[in-house]
């Protein structure tokens, strides 16, 4: 099975879900970590055009359900015609299909849920601890064309 | 300005929502429904511009069975101008992109210059269709949005991030997908529930938009309630650089979140 893990950086390296959900990736397959770079901050439009693009078919997509991941994760589904499911607590892969549990109706029923793939999944933070003695994952740049972007950032206001 | 705002109608949030007999869907046979809360947002946010700019008009839509036109009553009772019904064969089983090519040819016939949906619905919590919504157009999304405001040749629309908000600047057409309106959703005036109840809501036949509503599909294999939570613990030392001291132990050693 091929798996893409697409993982965030942080002022301090690569963020702690994108180290979930590549070593996930890595136990669940042949395993390519994705990094979009190319643009100043995460633009939906440009990051969704440079994954699009690429030639390898992945089967399984696993990102880390922040606001960037579920936000890519949502768009790249849709623009490939891949099933997505959202903020998963965990993810098996049997056959032609993902099987994922996650949180509904605000919290209230946990689902279990099967998709066909290729699938896009966002993964909740923490739901795959890190296996102690992780070591930092072989990352791959997707140079994104910030001019994919319809829209043209302003500004950033700090929460007070 | 022309405005439309994509709802869903889910069990309302203050009701108690249990598993079915049959382990993989829930019990609606007491649910009260209303529009799902982020939507309920989005409708704010709408009627806040309409506020302040009276030509501005908001519809509202929604892709559901025939108790949805409910959800529609309470938001033209809100101030929406129109709503749009699409019902039919396959409104509860069209798969996520589906349902966002159903609610693309309305944006097709509205013609609204923005679409506004919640960030998620508060029944399968996906948050997926808001933005196939604008993948099928063909339009850029803004998701998480707080607010949006005319600006110099389009509109600046305020995206929650994490430590503070991005300010994006639509040149043209776009989705945004609601957060959180500033204000609370305003309740129906009764003048408001008065003239709702007169408006017509034209019904389309879901059927008959042309649409293809297949699509990678989630099917459901279980629902069950969430696991209990594990019970609290108190830490309480002799004095409160001890008990510091101990928390964070704790939540070192044993939380392992440190």
């Amino acid at each position: 099975m091929k798996a893409w893990a697409i993982v965030e950086r942080g002022s301090s390296g690569l963020r702690r879900v994108s180290l979930e959900v590549a070593a996930k990736a890595k136990e669940l397959g042949d395993a390519a970590v994705l990094e979009v770079t190319g643009t100043e901050r995460y633009s939906p439009l440009a990051a969704t055009a440079a994954l699009a693009a690429r030639s390898d078919a992945p089967d399984l997509v696993l990102v880390g359900a922040t606001p960037t991941g579920r936000d890519l994760g949502a768009r790249l589904a849709a623009r490939k015609g891949w099933a997505y499911v959202s903020e998963a607590t965990s993810v098996s892969v049997d056959g032609g299909s993902v099987t994922a549990t996650r949180m509904t109706y605000a919290g209230k029923v946990r689902a279990t849920v099967r998709a066909p793939l290729p699938a896009v999944v966002s993964v909740r933070p923490g739901a795959f601890p890190l296996p102690s003695g992780a070591t930092e994952p072989q990352v791959e740049a997707v140079a994104a064309d910030a001019g994919a972007e319809a829209l043209a950032f302003q500004r950033f206001e700090p929460t007070a | 300005m022309k405005l439309l705002v994509c709802a869903k109608q889910v069990p309302d949030s203050t009701v108690r929502v249990k598993v079915a007999a049959d382990g993989r869907s829930v019990d609606v046979s007491a649910i009260t429904w209303a529009i799902s809360p982020y939507d309920e947002y989005a409708v704010e946010l709408a009627l806040e511009r309409k506020d302040q700019d009276p030509a501005t008009t908001v519809a509202v839509v929604t892709v559901g069975p025939a108790r949805a036109r409910d959800a529609l009553r309470q938001a033209l009772a809100m101030g929406c101008d129109e709503a749009i019904l699409v019902t039919g064969q396959g409104a509860d089983t069209a798969s996520g992109l589906g349902l966002a090519r159903a609610l693309a040819k309305v944006v097709e016939d509205v013609k609204p210059d923005l679409v506004l949906c919640g960030r998620q619905a508060s029944d399968d919590d996906q948050g997926f269709v808001g933005i196939a919504l604008a993948e099928v157009l063909g339009w850029p999304h803004v998701s998480s949005i707080t607010k949006f405001a005319p600006a110099d040749g389009g509109t600046d629309v305020w995206k929650e991030t994490e430590g503070g908000h991005e300010v994006w600047r639509a040149s043209g057409p776009a989705v945004l997908t609601v957060q959180k309106s500033e204000k609370e959703p305003r309740y129906p005036s009764l003048p408001g529930i008065m003239k709702a109840k007169k408006k017509e809501i034209p019904e389309r036949d879901l059927a008959s938009l042309g649409v293809d509503l297949a699509g990678p599909a989630l099917e459901v294999a279980k629902m069950e309630p969430p696991p209990a939570r594990g019970g609290g613990k108190i830490v309480k030392e002799a004095d409160p650089a001890a008990t510091a001291a101990e928390l964070v132990r704790l939540l070192r050693d044993e939380a392992k979140v440190l």
